[in-house]
């Protein structure tokens, strides 16, 4: 009986071992389980969120209107989760009870991700109100917060107002050949310094552009607004405004004791444009252009081929194929006036093309074939005619139109150069010349046509919804999914404080070998 | 059969590896030959990597108190840090860096996969080079075969190289800090900018007027058309070429290559296919030189096709990755079979579990894992049993214990019971 007991009692403690080993592989099952539950529920909680607002910032990610500003409704959600998490850690410093720290998590969730939001509503709608008031005048559209809250980046499958932006911002900048930000392809070529004003642009002393800026958007806006509206004003008085400006120049030019005539008398001036002065470096001087024409008809005159021959003689001697006509005949019948008279035969154009060749030979020849519809060409004014394309405006030195008193005309003369001329140079005009072009007038292409030119009310248009929407539609993305998860994070956190306290029971129980 | 595989395994890492750099170099070496140590210097990494790799190997295998598991692992690292952390690195730092270095006319994407285009664009700009200045009477010494054989090893050709690329960059220097030419170079090249190009005034560091132009630095011919013609003025034009168009515009190239003028000449020509259109060459090719890009790439020949020599290395490197830490992680399997190896893990102190937690296969008896509290136990069971909780100082009667629970064994039957049901 006893050996029957003793084996009895061997084989119940094995048995009671292999229950205490089953019981444990229980327990390790439950604690693991805990712990994914545990894991599972934070993760539902602020990880999703941050996830969904990089979701809903997508639309953010490509093209220039957000560029700056695509990342912030991502970096709220971080820095949000970044304080709680960094709040909870605090306070559990001081509290160890987990229903304690929950309540606190929770809390900290209605203040910063509920009550953020709501904070974020009022301020967005007093911004869009502030920008609405500014541009009341100007016949710009801003609606208001709460359509805009949903149709920055509508849930349904339409078009929203931040894929408007961006389209419009395109095409701005691909008609007129700029980007959003300015860009500058090295310094003045006379190495002068210059600054920035508001916008960012480099500014010479004189109050013109940096040699080589290309214009931001901003500035881009700036100068046709400055155009159109001064434009606008001169024509609400009956007037014209390019032509006033014209009067303007030509009285500052024609007026012996005008602010222009006494400053090109100043050393500064003179410096610069006088004998040998510093611009020349930069630009064709008459004096060059002289000594240029005068070796090209030398070369010209003494050129010969291998026969010996002068080669100007041969080719006024040829014959075109299939006529009679010699070249000489052929340019003959070109050198004629307005009534048709032959003012010289080719041979005696060609006797004029020597080694002492100078402009005076050639202006009388030009001004009697009459090639600039009546306009009298002097030495004087083909440099003017030239200067869009030879002129080099020293950064330090005053443009003319600095000294017009009206302050509209002055600003409008800047604005013109500015689109018209610098535009001209770095292949971005904004304001269209002669050419009817704007855009990218180069070499390698040739602009759009005015027509295409955006009015001042789209341009206004653009400006307003730059000045506010690339600020507030990515943190629209934050605060969209701020007010959705609120309520999630919460039960997250609930739910992962309520299992991490199991599973730390558990794991306790394992370690220590309590049973229940 | 066990140590072959072990040395199996690691030739197919490193030396294995190396074979297959040097293939995949031949390129480069056939290309950039010329350039001496350059052109061996992805071999060169390779092989000292190799190097690096086996000492390290070898140091630990030596020491006997390393276990298996820690040099196989070490081992691991150090491959992965070099195969793979090594490239990680240079992916972070390096395409800036070049881009900057080569005024971004060179990109990473370049020299990595694409880096036999780079390496024999690199040999053409070098041949091409030889035989401008061939044609043009600068190198006079040889033939063209002979200076193409040698290439850049040629101490004449190295020479001009070097006076050649001085002297275009003092041209091409001397239009700075005026915006106008890197605007040229971005499709903005407006009549001022190329009126500023061609005749502002621009003189070298010893104050003497630049002869090279815009065009020398751009190297390709300007087109301009004028457009359709009557057929009887592009016949006249045809026809004229050559008696007296070709000559006129040699003298007018000179008259160009005045300082006071452009500085350096440029060949005008016409075209009447679609047309009438004028061709403006640069003197490039005459006076034996690149356009300013390739001459300034001609100028770094050696540390580019270093740099695509090494570059091209990385999809390799990062293929024999993984392959190397297989290699290594079977040779450590293989190793650690041996009954050497099981001792000395146990002598280097490694315990199960983790410091009082539950390891089911551990020997319960030799050596217990749990406390079992005296103060009360309970049985967890799944079957239909019955068990007996017992009291810290329980003092049953075991015999009527015992029975019960027989009793109820054999009825199926599940209860519970306390020690005190028993006395």
């Amino acid at each position: 009986m006893t050996l029957f007991f003793n084996l009895y009692i061997i084989v119940t403690l094995r048995n009671f071992f292999k229950e205490i080993e089953f019981s444990m592989n229980n327990v390790r099952r439950k604690h693991s389980m805990y712990r994914i539950l545990k894991t599972i529920s934070y993760l539902a909680g602020f990880p999703l969120f941050i996830a969904m607002v990089v979701i809903g910032s997508m639309e953010f990610m490509s093209g220039a209107a957000f560029g700056e500003t695509k990342w912030n409704g991502v970096y709220v959600a971080f820095l949000i989760w970044a304080i709680i998490t960094v709040l909870q850690i605090v306070f559990s410093l001081f509290c160890k009870n987990y229903k304690g720290r929950t309540m606190f998590a929770i809390i900290l969730v209605i203040v910063f991700m509920t009550g953020g939001a709501f904070a974020f509503d009022i301020y967005a709608k007093g911004v869009i109100e502030d920008v609405a008031e500014e541009y009341k005048n100007t016949g710009v559209t801003v609606k208001d917060f709460t359509y805009q809250v949903n149709w920055y980046v509508p849930f349904s499958d339409k078009g929203g107002m931040a894929s408007s932006l961006k389209s419009k911002l395109d095409n701005f900048t691909s008609t007129y050949n700029i980007g959003y930000g300015g860009s500058g392809y090295g310094s003045n070529a006379d190495g002068t310094e210059s600054k920035d004003n508001e916008n960012g642009a480099p500014i010479n002393p004189n109050g013109l552009y940096k040699d080589g800026y290309v214009f931001s958007t901003p500035e881009a806006m700036d100068i046709l607004i400055t155009y159109y509206t001064v434009q606008d004003k001169f024509k609400k008085a009956g007037k014209d405004a390019d032509k006033e400006l014209e009067k303007a120049i030509e009285k500052l030019q024609s007026n012996s004791s005008s602010e222009w005539n006494k400053y090109k008398r100043t050393s500064e001036y003179t410096d610069a444009y006088g004998k040998n002065g510093e611009a020349y470096k930069y630009m064709l001087s008459l004096e060059r252009l002289e000594v240029i024409i005068g070796k090209l008809g030398g070369t010209l005159s003494s050129a010969k081929n291998a026969d010996g021959m002068y080669v100007l003689k041969g080719l006024l001697e040829m014959k075109i194929p299939f006529t009679t006509t010699t070249v000489a005949d052929l340019i003959t019948g070109f050198l004629k006036d307005k009534d048709g008279n032959v003012l010289l035969t080719a041979e005696e154009l060609a006797s004029l093309i020597t080694a002492s060749l100078s402009i005076d030979d050639i202006l009388p020849i030009i001004n009697a074939l009459d090639l600039f519809d009546g306009m009298v060409l002097t030495e004087d004014n083909i440099m003017d005619l030239l200067s869009d394309f030879i002129y080099y405006q020293m950064p330090t030195i005053k443009p003319v139109f600095y000294f017009i008193d009206d302050a509209d005309l002055k600003a409008y003369a800047y604005a013109k150069y500015a689109g018209q001329v610098h535009g001209a140079v770095v292949g971005s005009v904004l304001i269209p010349n002669s050419s009817g072009r704007i855009g990218q007038v180069t070499f390698e292409a040739n602009g759009k046509p005015a027509s295409e030119a955006f009015s001042l009310g789209q341009i206004y248009q653009l400006k307003a919804d730059l000045e506010y929407q690339p600020k507030l539609f990515p943190l629209f993305a934050a605060r969209r999914y701020m007010y959705i998860f609120s309520a999630i994070v919460c039960l997250g956190l609930i739910l992962a404080y309520h299992f991490g306290n199991k599973e730390k029971k558990l794991f306790k129980e394992i370690y220590e070998g309590t049973g229940r | 059969m066990k140590k072959f595989l072990i040395v199996l395994l690691h030739l197919i890492g490193f030396p294995a590896l190396l074979g297959v750099v040097v293939w995949q170099s031949i390129p480069v070496i056939e290309n950039g030959g010329s350039y001496g140590i350059m052109a061996y210097l992805g071999i060169i990494l390779t092989a000292a990597l190799a190097l690096i790799y086996f000492i390290i190997v070898i140091i630990m295998a030596c020491r006997k108190k390393m276990s298996v598991y820690r040099q196989t692992f070490v081992s691991i690292i150090v491959s992965a840090v070099f195969l793979c952390g090594l490239w990680v690195a240079i992916d972070l730092y390096v395409p800036d860096f070049l881009a900057g270095a080569t005024s971004s006319t060179i990109y990473y994407e370049d020299v990595t996969e694409e880096y036999i285009n780079r390496v024999e664009t690199q040999k053409y700009l070098l041949d091409e080079f030889i035989k401008r200045n061939v044609a043009c009477g600068n190198l006079t010494k040889m033939t063209e075969e002979e200076y193409l054989a040698e290439g850049y090893a040629n101490a004449e050709v190295q020479e001009l190289a070097a006076t050649q690329f001085a002297d275009i960059d003092a041209g091409y220097q001397s239009f700075f800090p005026a915006p106008w030419i890197n605007m040229a170079n971005d499709s903005r090249l407006t009549i001022p900018v190329l009126v500023h190009l061609l005749f502002e005034e621009r003189l070298d560091d010893d104050g003497e007027p630049v002869d090279w132009c815009i065009l020398d630095m751009q190297g390709t011919p300007m087109e301009i058309g004028v457009g359709e013609l009557p057929t009887m003025i592009t016949a006249l034009i045809e026809s004229a070429q050559e008696p007296f168009l070709k000559p006129l515009f040699e003298s007018v190239s000179v008259f160009i290559a005045d300082p006071e003028v452009v500085g350096s000449p440029i060949f005008i020509s016409l075209k009447t296919t679609d047309g009438l259109t004028i061709v403006l060459t640069p003197s490039n090719e005459s006076r034996g030189v690149l356009d300013y890009q390739s001459m300034a790439w001609f100028n770094s020949n050696g540390l580019l096709i270093a740099v695509a020599g090494v570059m091209g290395l990385r999809k390799f490197f990062l293929i024999w990755a993984p392959i190397l830490i297989v290699g290594l992680y079977a040779i450590g399997l293989l190793r650690k079979k041996k009954p050497s190896d099981e001792e000395s893990e146990a002598d280097s102190g490694k315990k199960t579990g983790n410091g009082g937690g539950f390891d089911p296969n551990a020997n319960r008896y030799a050596n217990p894992q749990f406390k079992l509290q005296q103060n009360e136990i309970m049985r967890y069971s799944q079957g239909p049993s019955s068990y007996v909780v017992m009291s810290g100082n329980a003092q049953p009667n075991y015999g009527a214990m015992s029975a019960q629970l027989m009793v109820d064994r054999q009825n199926n039957v599940a209860s519970k019971y306390r020690d005190s049901d028993f006395r």
